[in-house]
């Protein structure tokens, strides 16, 4: 089966203090029909840039300097922007993270769940419009569906506000949905309810959804499988259990020895260093070499490819190279 | 419920309201009556000396209010607060100000915590001054204070906006101990950095802890961040705490129908069998 989202080796350069510099740096993945990825990593390691990419809604100063995005095999890099407005919303949609901030305070929730209806023309007239809404708002899980179509976003509450927006981004029917940090602004209980709906999206639908996130647990509980970003690549890739209990990157190790998990009252080990910026990385070598705990002396020097430790678990270190054992586990 | 040491803060049935006037206009249009919200509704509350307690709750449900009462930031409605001897509410003048250098309050967001427009080296010295220490010996302090909170020297003549969001949570804690503070109220001091920042953060509160003899207030919505520091939990929902116990027993037997919810819906690694 072709698959859904097939992105090779994007790059994406940005302006930083006068000079280009590489944010994301030949990126690769694939979502198949009806799977959900997890894209995994802190902040600024290019999570949300790797999602607007797709869309062809980089902000201004970023370009593609090179790859290819094809979504059901049909090529966006470079693609016309009316071939691109066709496309987004109908065939691939977002959610953000903060809900407050994306729906127009100065509109009904209605209107702008119906938007997306009236611009891909799925629905013609006032009435036709109005009852395809009142189904998404009820598909979506908001109470009185009716009564939510003329309210204005003030006036529901963040969970309910994201499920408006989640309206919003099934309206036209994608079968794909990139979900950057969609839970990241809500209250735990509200977050769950929220991914559980997002996940009935994925059943009933058939939608493939990205996920965007910096907590691994959430990841691990609803994704099929996890991409760790670290600096603009990705470090790592696999099924949640490989990842999860077998992480054969330091970065994955690391992130994982580092997460308060409840339950588990481990001691956290924190992973020395900071986070380098866009320009601190390094030309050739690992990004993470400077806070590897691992560091062999090639690690700065020689190119590091993904290398296979398992099947369809891969990892961007000389460690899973030299020993097809993931290194030690992360006690 | 077991304290470990004696007392060091004692809240006895504290509560705030605020009065949420709505403008004239829709008071006169809409015959809008002024609405209440009580924030914190009769708590009672003791922290030992040395002792870390975590409070968790949902957004709304009281957690920074009760945090800035029991530092004196917002007056009391009714109850009494009670920190290492002195009564909050009834202190004036010199007493007052001996108060404040002994209770601090670090907040959720770094960036907007420190003034832009000071230097490290001003903004401990703010706090220094307070501590009476005259300008000769305040380069001095605020080198030996930047070094017990992980930055150094170097960092005396920087300004906020050149620290990285972890650097400027140290600081935060550095000028909260300039005062020479024995409590901290720690306001979702981890919410705004990355897991691998964030943990940096928790092993130097817990080192700082153990060195200095500091106790805590821990607040944050996230019930894993909280287990991994405290040596008790109160669960706070709508102005009330309604599960308060050590650490390990709230977590594994949670006893009050909101708090099994609460961790019910906390995400979990799958367990290794898959």
């Amino acid at each position: 089966m072709r698959p859904r989202l097939e992105v090779r080796d994007l790059t994406v350069v940005g302006p930083a203090g006068g000079r280009p510099v590489l944010l994301l740096r030949s990126l690769s993945f694939v979502v198949e029909p009806g799977e959900i990825l997890g894209l995994i990593g802190e902040s600024g390691c290019g999570k949300s840039l790797t999602l607007l990419s797709v869309l062809g809604l980089l902000p201004r100063g970023l370009a593609v300097q090179a790859g290819s995005v094809r979504l059901d095999g049909m090529e966006l890099i470079g693609a016309p922007q009316r071939a691109m407005a066709a496309i987004r919303g109908r065939r691939v949609a977002i959610i953000f993270q903060d809900p407050q901030n994306c729906l127009n305070p100065s509109f009904t929730i209605g209107r702008q769940v119906g938007e997306a209806l009236c611009i891909h023309k799925l629905a013609r007239g006032r009435r036709a419009v109005r009852d395809r809404v009142v189904e998404l708002l009820t598909e979506v899980g908001l109470p009185d569906p009716e009564g939510c179509m003329d309210r204005f976003p003030h006036q529901l509450s963040g969970g309910m506000q994201q499920r408006a927006l989640i309206a919003t981004a099934l309206a036209a029917g994608p079968q794909l949905l990139l979900a950057d940090e969609p839970t990241t602004a809500l209250d735990v209980s509200v977050q769950a309810q929220i991914m559980e709906l997002l996940r009935d999206v994925n059943r009933q639908r058939g939608c493939s959804i990205v996920l965007v996130t910096h907590d691994l647990a959430l990841a691990s509980q609803f994704c099929d499988r996890i991409a760790v970003m670290y600096a603009g690549q990705i470090v790592e890739e696999g099924s949640v259990a490989n990842i999860v209990h077998r992480p054969a990157h330091p970065y994955t190790q690391g992130l994982l020895a580092c997460l308060p998990m409840l339950g588990r009252r481990q001691q956290l080990r924190p992973i020395p260093g900071e986070i380098p910026t866009p320009d601190e990385v390094l030309a050739v070598g690992c990004a993470f070499a400077p806070r590897c705990r691992h560091r062999l002396q090639e690690c700065t020097s020689a190119h590091i490819e993904l290398h296979e430790a398992t099947d369809g678990h891969r990892a961007r270190c000389l460690l899973v190279r030299h020993s097809p054992q993931p290194v030690g586990p992360p006690t | 419920m077991s304290v470990r040491g004696p007392a060091l803060v004692v809240a006895e049935g504290i509560a705030r309201t605020y009065r949420e006037d709505p403008s004239r206009l829709t008071r006169v249009l809409l015959r809008t009556p002024p609405r209440q919200v009580t924030a914190v509704a009769g708590v009672d509350l003791t922290i030992g000396t040395g002792e870390t307690l975590g409070l968790v709750g949902e957004s709304g449900s009281g957690k920074t209010t009760l945090g800035r009462l029991l530092v004196g930031l917002e007056p009391l409605d009714a109850g009494r607060v009670i920190v290492d001897g002195l009564e909050v509410g009834r202190l004036r003048g010199r007493e007052r100000r001996r108060f404040r250098r002994r209770c601090q309050i670090v907040f959720q967001n770094p960036y907007a915590s420190l003034n832009p427009r000071y230097s490290v080296r001003q903004l401990l010295g703010v706090a220094l001054r307070l501590r009476g220490l005259r300008r000769s010996e305040q380069t001095e302090h605020a080198v030996r204070l930047l070094e017990r909170v992980g930055l150094s020297r170097r960092h005396l003549d920087a300004y906020p906006r050149l620290l990285s969001g972890g650097q400027r949570q140290r600081l935060a804690l550095a000028r909260a101990l300039a005062t020479g503070a024995r409590f901290l109220v720690l306001d979702e001091p981890t919410s705004a950095l990355d897991v691998s920042i964030q943990a940096q953060i928790l092993e130097l509160l817990v080192w700082l802890r153990r060195e200095e003899g500091l106790t805590y207030l821990f607040i944050s919505h996230n019930i894993a961040v909280v287990e991994a520091i405290s040596d008790r939990v109160a669960v706070m929902r709508a102005g009330r705490i309604v599960e308060c116990g050590p650490t390990d027993q709230v977590v594994r037997d949670p006893q009050h129908p909101y708090t099994q919810a609460l961790l019910r819906a906390v995400p979990r690694v799958p367990s290794a069998s898959c």
